[in-house]
């Protein structure tokens, strides 16, 4: 019984990974990773209950287009709205925010709140 | 000549706010029935103010903080409210005409009963806004986010919504234009009983 719950959960854990962005769990270790992998950095401010939030995640990261290109050429992290740590150039009221930043601290370019899957790719694949 | 700068300065006063209006208002943030016409409140925070039943025509909110404020009964004519934020804002009755909302974040904003005549939302968060019973003519959606947003008991076929986000938007005994039907079918809206004319 033990055996089948672990394998689902296992399971459910690849497919619900496999689905969406490659979130890294911390933010000093996604500016590490960038910096070894040449990769810049997305970060998603947001909320459990935001219902923007919840649109972008379930309909537009899920995308093949968006998250094969983020995976492709981002290090992604997610801040809670609430978080201490979110760097000075982030931090606003309203949520979801999304930066584009080289070194996780200085931002080039920034949109909020829910978008369409072709406008966040504009954002997305807009120039430095 | 006299005449004419009496008449200027006649006319000034008549159209203007009435300065211990705006005083009380800049100061507490309530100000209810109060005389704002022309008034300059751009650029200012006025987060949990009250405004019911006030008059801002011609007045400028741009730039500003509104948000949770009670805008009932409002009067909105010739009104510039672009990149404002007025999140979960109370405009239930309002009357607005030939006014700009547009790339402000109304997101939750209750626009139910209210008069919507040649209002303009381009770029616009209007994410879960209450329109039902509002009589919207000749309005401007464009770009705007209509997620989640209720239309019930209401005619928008004279308004435009080009390129909107209208994932969960629900359309309740809505008439909009073939046209319109067309275009937002495709955003999964939530529909019933829509009459596409």
């Amino acid at each position: 019984m033990f055996k089948s719950i672990l394998i689902f959960l296992t399971l459910t854990g690849t497919i619900f990974a496999a689905s969406s962005l490659n979130w890294e769990k911390d933010y000093n270790s996604a500016m590490k990773k960038a910096k070894e992998q040449n990769k810049e950095i997305f970060v998603m401010v947001s909320a459990p209950t935001c219902p923007e939030c919840n649109y972008m995640k379930k309909n537009v990261f899920t995308k093949d287009e968006v998250k094969n290109y983020i995976n492709k050429n981002f290090i992604s992290y997610q801040f809670n709205i609430d978080d201490k740590n979110i760097p000075e150039q982030m931090q606003f009221w309203g949520i979801p925010r999304f930066y584009l930043s080289k070194d996780g601290k200085n931002v080039y370019k920034k949109v909020m709140g829910g978008l369409k899957t072709e406008k966040f790719m504009t954002f997305i694949k807009s120039e430095k | 000549m006299k005449k004419l700068i009496l008449l200027i300065f006649v006319s000034t006063l008549l159209f203007s706010y009435d300065v211990d209006h705006l005083k009380k208002f800049k100061a507490t943030k309530i100000c209810e029935g109060c005389d704002l016409k022309n008034a300059n409140l751009s650029g200012m925070n006025f987060e949990n103010s009250n405004l019911s039943e006030s008059d801002l025509s011609g007045s400028n909110l741009s730039k500003s903080n509104f948000a949770r404020s009670n805008f009932w009964g409002v009067k909105l004519e010739n009104v510039q409210a672009i990149n404002s934020n007025f999140f979960q804002s109370n405009f239930e009755g309002t009357i607005i005409t030939n006014s700009k909302f547009d790339n402000s974040i109304l997101k939750g904003v209750n626009l139910s009963l209210s008069e919507l005549s040649n209002v303009s939302f381009i770029g616009s968060n209007l994410w879960a806004v209450n329109f039902r019973e509002a009589s919207i003519d000749e309005s401007i959606f464009d770009n705007s986010r209509i997620a989640e947003a209720l239309f019930i008991e209401t005619d928008v076929s004279s308004s435009s919504f080009n390129d909107v986000l209208a994932y969960k938007a629900r359309f309740e005994t809505v008439t909009l234009t073939k046209i319109q039907c067309e275009k937002l079918k495709k955003e999964e809206i939530v529909y019933k009983e829509i009459e596409c004319e």
